[in-house]
């Protein structure tokens, strides 16, 4: 019973609207075009100078704007307006810029790049990903040539595949682990209470006191973190660091110590790991911090005396032992604790629904009703569309790539993906993150025999759909009406589409991308190099990462899940630890040691000065705020270092 | 009794009422209709087709399978009945057909499980050598000080004559790599007594020797493949298989064994027999891939760009005759648009590239580029003859071709593509007689010269 009290608590702490309203209106249109036509072109030309795009702080500054331009207006955002804004926002900037907007202009690069044609990939460059080599519309450096239809057709198609992917499966999973399971999904309330917090600035809430102590901490941690060292770097050409960007590493100096070999040791210097062991729940911190640090630091000395770890060498530094942890052992390990997952949350599903079934029909029905009013849609229909897209995806890869094995695809799109996906939406409802078995599909190119590169740039029917479960929780929580994101779903689509062609097709008209762009000249070769590389894998079959495969400590990794936690549960221990622990196993250790220092510190020391339940409605709020501080600290810095790169002569 | 269950129906029924009130439309009736009309169909439509699809990679696959032959069951020649209903099952889907066909080609030589077999039954006959060798290496190689040095007691008579063996093998191979030399410098050093002081390398150069023969031991397919022969052979009632067999387990484990020359005997003719299965395989499958191929072209079916480079890559095959039957199937191919120009393409890369020539679990690095150099050696013998011939067809039947095959076309790709290649003395003999044809054809062309300025 640990485990349900440990979640169910921390469910009931959050809260749940009693009532939702629409947030869709003209307010959220205008906010999609403002994204769309004015952040979107920044963001890309950002994306190619610096490597860094508009996300959380164009995100929070199109909210202040939008509440600014309303003030003026003589009217207000509801919290569900700001809601959608915001919902808005990332959905174009995600769609339009990187995803799938951003594969145009990198494949007019890829396909002519030398290591394309070293690898003798650019002529098996399928037509329907980028026109073959010699086409006119390199020549015309037009993205609206006609031999860049077919790969304009596969985009919208794409851009469709991922919406509805989040209409239908992540809808499904969030019924099935919100409404069902009752998770808590730990790091929804951030956004949803960020977002409140806004809406209630008016009114000088304690929300927005806790938002602005949350912003003023970030800005000044900004400040230190990334302003320093980017305006340093812009007045002195020399980077200032008052602190280690983004860890400190003790990997080599403690190396040659017996109990250290092997050992990745770096301490994480972001701030925001402290803040997200305040809103995590304790036991999944404590966990997360035992096997990311403390197991690591007894496991790998002892597996590397035992000649399981075998790549990893004294000179190392963190990353690099990291890397080499993972494919000896790290790697399958995870794959194993994801399989326990999945099984541990079938398990739990299947008890809670035979529990509700010996119920009595009138408990089943409260149990699947959802609240009213949310603006639900029956999961029947969900699921149907996932099926019928799914179909549809598993049809075009196969036309596209008629050489592959259909069963794959349909594997893909049938098991892997509603399963994969569940194991995520259950950890980001338990966790706050998500896990994803590396590799997967690159295994089942390779183990596949086929040969070509075309199966690379196929539309294969795989996703992971928990992140959707987690964004339904948060619209929830802010008691907007899940139609109002439905239908901004339906503008934020064709304007992704129409400001993606758009913009790219501009920036690349003026210039042969990466020309000009600092960031791209220097990083895409290396990108395109080891993209190229993967490829290999099916023309000449050497597959190295396969080596990282190992079915016995798969089989170890699902035993330790699977035995732990009912062992847990027997001795009445939470159980969150076990989710912590897997989490720890796959995520970066460095994080760890921030994010207990925040666990301990919420635990034992603002838990008793605040009151635990005071503390438990600040905390999401000082997070948000402190991402939003950091984030326009951080932009504005940015900006400063685009003026410079824009305004300082190249000296040939 | 009666009425309280009554009541419970009836309260049940409201929540389930309750439960849907709350699912409230997300469009207007109307359009829910007109969705639903059209999207179920589609859907319903979609998985059949994935059905249909199943069962026809399935039915290509088989019949693939079948031509291809596998472990015990192989058929001779097409025109075998069973062979027969595979080509028309693969004719049936022609561009399926050929793409599969090409597949099959593609894939490495152990992935078969006859000529896994064949391989490691070569390879244990090789063992004895390969076994002593290692011994010796070893030997030496943990002997040796990091410095080079070694006492002068290791290097025993019997150990010298060991090495000198190694050294005839290493100065015997056509061409060996700067690193190659090395070690072989390091091994005569070694023979001769290590009279001169250590360079202070010879010590990594022996590690390295070592690596590649730890290389040749029996790994993946061909330690499965020497495994059930092994286990076949032990429960075989003929003596000789029965001793083969005890020597394989000693192979398996990576310890010295060595057949006499009766089981060395035996076990070449069945590695010959399963190669010769392996080829026939290969060589029918180019055929019914052809045969796909010239029905897709009468047909008049599109072949995307990706797979004509893909089949252009077979004329690099390592069977003989699949590389006559592809050639032929290129030059089926000659009026499509990227035919030529990979053919161009194909004629410029005569150079290794060194990224993709990288050390495998079998090969070393070395090795490995020698196997990528003789495939290309082997493609561009096959390209020169096939763009000569390009050259002349153009020249005598410009019509057939695209409009975008223009003279500057043909010049770019096929003249200059073979004028790139007059220095390499390996194919100028070829690349001047096809210039010559080119030109002599081009001359005597009733409507003057076309390629070559007189």
């Amino acid at each position: 019973m640990a485990q349900a009290e440990d979640y169910l608590r921390l469910r009931e702490e959050q809260g749940a609207p009693t009532e939702f309203a629409e947030g869709f209106g003209i307010k959220a249109i205008l906010a999609a075009l403002f994204v769309a036509f004015i952040v979107t072109p920044g963001s890309m030309f950002m994306w190619l100078m610096l490597g860094q795009q508009l996300g959380v702080p164009a995100v929070w500054v199109t909210l202040i704007i939008f509440m600014e331009v309303a003030k003026r207006c003589r009217t207000k955002l509801t919290r569900q307006e700001m809601f959608v804004i915001w919902s808005i926002t990332w959905g174009v900037l995600g769609a339009a810029v990187m995803s799938q907007g951003f594969t145009f202009i990198w494949m007019q690069y890829f396909i002519r790049s030398d290591a394309a044609s070293q690898f003798e990939i650019a002529n098996q460059i399928p037509f329907w990903r980028s026109p073959p080599p010699g086409s006119a519309a390199y020549a015309a450096r037009n993205l609206l040539h006609r031999d860049w239809w077919p790969a304009l057709g596969l985009m919208a198609v794409m851009i469709l595949w991922s919406r509805l992917s989040f209409f239908s499966l992540g809808y499904a999973l969030f019924r099935m682990t919100s409404d069902v399971e009752k998770l808590p999904f730990p790091l929804a309330p951030i956004t949803a209470k960020g977002v409140t917090a806004l809406a209630e600035s008016e009114e000088e809430t304690w929300r927005w006191r806790c938002f602005t102590i949350g912003s003023t901490l970030g800005a000044a941690f900004g400040l230190l973190y990334v302003a320093i060292p980017v305006l340093s770097g812009v007045l002195l050409n020399k980077s200032l660091y008052l602190i280690q960007v983004p860890f400190y590493d003790f990997t080599k100096q403690l190396q040659d110590l017996p109990w250290f070999r092997a050992v990745p040791l770096a301490v994480g210097t972001d701030l925001s790991g402290v803040l997200w062991g305040f809103v995590l729940p304790f036991w999944v911190v404590v966990g997360s911090f035992v096997a990311g640090v403390l197991g690591r630091l007894i496991m790998n000395p002892i597996l590397y005396s035992h000649g399981v770890l075998k790549m990893w060498e004294p000179g190392m530094d963190y990353i690099q032992t990291t890397l080499a942890n993972q494919f000896d052992f790290w790697l399958s390990f995870g794959i194993g604790t994801a399989i326990a997952v999945a099984i541990l949350g079938f398990y739990t599903a299947i008890r809670q629904l035979s529990r509700a079934r010996g119920q009595g029909k009138r408990e089943r029905a409260k149990m699947l009703a959802p609240p009213k009013g949310r603006g639900d849609v029956p999961v029947s229909i969900a699921l149907l569309f996932y099926v019928a897209k799914t179909s549809w995806m598993i049809l075009l890869c196969h036309m596209l790539v008629p050489k592959f094995p259909i069963w794959i695809l349909v594997g893909f799109g049938f098991i892997y993906t509603p399963l994969m996906s569940y194991v995520s939406a259950r950890l980001n409802g338990l966790t706050g993150h998500s896990v994803g078995i590396p590799y997967v599909r690159e295994a089942a190119f390779v183990l596949s025999g086929y040969k070509g590169v075309d199966i690379w740039f196929a539309p294969v029917p795989m996703g992971d759909a928990g992140q959707g479960a987690r964004h339904f929780r948060e619209i929830e929580l802010t008691g907007t009406k899940f139609t109002s994101i439905f239908k901004a779903q339906l503008v934020v689509m064709p304007l992704a589409l129409v400001a993606s062609l758009l913009f790219w097709a501009f920036l690349y008209k003026i210039s042969d991308i990466p020309e000009d762009y600092p960031f791209a000249m220097r990083f895409w070769p290396r990108d395109a190099t080891v993209r190229a590389f993967w490829m290999t894998a099916t023309t000449t079959g050497n597959a190295f990462f396969l080596k990282a495969i190992k079915m016995k400590v798969i089989g170890a990794g699902a035993a330790y899940g699977l035995i732990l936690y009912p062992l847990l549960r027997v001795i009445g221990a939470p159980t969150l630890f076990v989710y912590g622990t897997i989490q720890g196993i796959v995520g970066d250790p460095a994080m760890g040691f921030p994010m207990f220092a925040g666990a301990m510190l919420g635990r034992f020391y603002m838990r008793k000065f605040f009151g635990q339940a005071q503390w438990r409605e600040y905390t999401p709020i000082l997070a948000a705020g402190f991402a939003c501080g950091m984030g326009l600290v951080g932009m504005a810095a940015v900006a400063a270092r685009l003026i410079d790169k824009a305004v300082t002569m190249i000296p040939f | 009794m009666r009425m309280d269950k009554q009541n419970e129906i009836q309260e049940d029924e409201v929540v389930l009422v309750e439960g849907d009130k709350a699912t409230g439309p997300l469009l207007p009736r109307w359009l829910t209709v007109l969705l639903y009309t059209i999207f179920i169909p589609l859907a319903f439509l979609a998985l059949v087709y994935i059905g249909y699809s199943l069962v026809v990679q399935g039915r290509l696959v088989s019949a693939i399978t079948t031509v291809y032959g596998q472990l015990g069951r192989h058929i001779s020649s097409l025109s075998e009945p069973q062979g027969q209903s595979a080509v028309a099952a693969i004719e049936k889907h022609p561009v399926y057909g050929f793409l599969y066909c090409n597949q099959k080609l593609l894939q490495k030589d152990e992935d078969d499980a006859r000529m896994a077999r064949s391989l490691a039954l070569r390879k244990a006959c090789r063992w004895g050598t390969i076994s002593k060798q290692r011994e010796v290496v070893r030997k030496v190689a943990e002997a040796m000080r990091p410095d080079g040095s070694v006492e002068p007691d290791v290097l025993d008579e019997q150990t010298r004559l060991a090495l000198q063996e190694i050294i005839r093998q290493r100065e015997s191979m056509k061409e060996t790599s700067y690193a190659e030399e090395l070690v072989t410098g390091a091994l005569i050093w070694l023979a001769e007594g290590a009279k001169t002081p250590p360079t202070g390398v010879e010590k990594r150069r022996m590690l390295s020797l070592l690596s590649t023969y730890e290389k040749k031991m029996f790994l993946g397919a061909e330690a499965k493949a020497l495994q059930r022969i092994e286990k076949s052979w032990a429960a075989s009632p003929d003596s000789l298989r029965n001793a083969a067999a005890q020597k394989f387990a000693l192979m398996l484990r990576g310890e010295k064994a060595e057949l006499t020359p009766e089981e060395q005997d035996m076990c070449i003719k069945q590695a010959d027999e399963y190669e010769r299965l392996h080829r026939l395989g290969q060589v029918l499958i180019a055929r019914v891939g052809k045969k796909a191929l010239s029905e897709l072209i009468r047909k008049g079916r599109r072949l995307d760009h990706p797979h004509i480079y893909q089949y252009l890559t077979l004329l690099g095959h390592s069977n003989e005759e699949v590389r006559q039957t592809v050639a032929e199937g290129v030059w089926l191919l000659r009026h499509r648009y990227f035919t030529m120009r990979f053919l161009g393409v194909f004629a410029s890369m005569t150079a290794i590239n060194p990224v993709m020539a990288v050390e495998t679990v079998r090969l070393t690095r070395a090795e490995h580029e020698r196997q990528m150099r003789a495939r290309n050696d082997r493609r561009l013998d096959e390209v020169v003859r096939l763009l000569g011939q390009l050259g002349v067809d153009y020249l005598k039947d410009s019509a057939s071709y695209s409009e975008r095959d223009t003279p500057e076309v043909v010049r770019k790709y096929v003249v200059h593509s073979l004028e790139s290649l007059i220095d390499d003395d390996r194919v100028s003999d070829q690349v001047a007689k096809a210039l010559d044809e080119l030109k002599k054809t081009d001359r005597d062309r009733p409507g003057g010269p076309l390629l070559f300025t007189p």
